[in-house]
């Protein structure tokens, strides 16, 4: 059995909490232990979301462990320790044009965070909404290089969630295995 | 430049240089003058200083109030480290069977962080105080002396304007108010 711990970074309400949703509803009879949330009275994550997921691809067993951090710039504090030894993270950005500058400041963190050590793929969420920014603005805007890929989804529909959850385990299992 | 919020205020003076200095009474408000008030009793009763200091906040991590001379590096990181921990112990009433959460403790080599439930506040929160103290300071007495500082308390936040609109304030307006504090606060107290 292959444990791996895969990290849900993003800024404040870009979807991180509902992606976990998503994918509990998507892989229910996968679920192991008792998934759980930490967060304020207002349904922000104060620590962190987790979500285990036993999955098997012969030979092999593996258990992905997700835990999502916090947005907030107030629990910076908190989200570096939830985000340590990570095999992979998926920055969830908000499409949402009006949080686009969010989105660089926290994946200007992520990326200070990890030094480049652990490797990232990015979901732009909420491309329900009418005004979404396509993912390839949202590259553009945070500068990604085209070895990042950038999926666009809806954590909110389910859209697109099980395509980025099966990059953001092949990259976990990848870095695993170097 | 006054807060809305007990963030603290903002007072600007002028050095023998000329240059201008910024002075901040950070979180410091009536509810410091029950906390300082139980401070001094511990100190009086145990003859130690140990307790490093107090900070009260809400269990969404809200800092709403602190002892006067308690120079918290960053109160807004250590309220989030406090209701942080204090929500990972609530789990424990769902997974653990058990009624509810009543305190939270850290111990390190030469430290202790403890995380009091004082009372409830409406709308499904909590009041917290955060106590830091080193590896020598009874706990037990502070938490045994906070009963009957509690109702004070209560008391100080009901008259407290301020407070009462920080516990009542939204994400979006707690991160405008601290962006807006002068940032060198932040920078200062990292």
């Amino acid at each position: 059995m292959v444990q791996l711990k895969i990290v849900f970074w993003g800024p404040a309400s870009s979807g991180k909490t509902t992606n976990i949703r998503a994918l509990a509803k998507l892989f229910p009879n996968n679920i192991i232990g008792e998934p759980y949330e930490v967060s304020t009275s207002e349904g922000r994550t104060i620590w962190e979301d987790y979500l285990a997921l036993q999955l098997e691809f012969p030979p092999y067993c593996f258990v992905f462990h997700l835990h999502t951090t916090t947005g907030q710039k107030r629990f910076l504090a908190t989200r570096e320790q939830v985000a340590r030894n990570a095999d992979s993270v998926l920055f969830v950005a908000d499409s949402q044009e009006h949080k686009l500058k969010d989105n660089v400041r926290s994946f200007e963190e992520l990326i200070a965070f990890t030094e480049n050590k652990i490797p990232i793929i990015v979901e732009a969420n909420k491309q329900d909404l009418s005004k979404a920014v396509p993912a390839e603005k949202l590259r553009k805007e945070l500068g990604l290089p085209k070895s990042i890929p950038v999926y666009p989804a809806s954590a909110k529909t389910g859209e697109g969630v099980y395509k980025v959850f099966r990059g953001i385990i092949r990259l976990a299992i990848k870095n695993r295995s170097r | 430049m006054d807060s809305e919020f007990p963030t603290g205020k903002v007072l600007q003076t002028q050095d023998n240089n000329n240059e201008t200095q910024h002075r901040y009474f950070y979180l410091t408000n009536r509810v410091s003058d029950t906390l300082d008030s139980l401070l001094e009793s511990y100190k009086r009763m145990l003859g130690k200083g140990d307790i490093e200091g107090l900070l009260l906040v809400d269990s969404d991590g809200k800092a709403l109030a602190k002892s006067r001379f308690f120079h918290v590096k960053n109160a807004w990181n250590a309220g989030a480290l406090g209701a942080a921990l204090a929500g990972i112990a609530r789990q424990g009433e769902n997974h653990l069977g058990a009624d509810a959460f009543q305190n939270a403790m850290i111990v390190y080599n030469s430290k202790q962080f403890y995380v009091c439930k004082i009372s409830d506040l409406d709308g499904n929160k909590s009041l917290l105080l955060l106590i830091f103290a080193n590896e020598k300071a009874n706990i037990g007495f502070i938490r045994a002396k906070m009963s009957q500082y509690v109702k004070r308390i209560q008391e100080d936040i009901k008259n407290s304007e301020s407070i009462i609109k920080t516990i009542e304030a939204s994400e979006e307006q707690i991160e405008e108010v601290l962006h807006r504090l002068d940032a060198a606060v932040i920078r200062e107290t990292k």
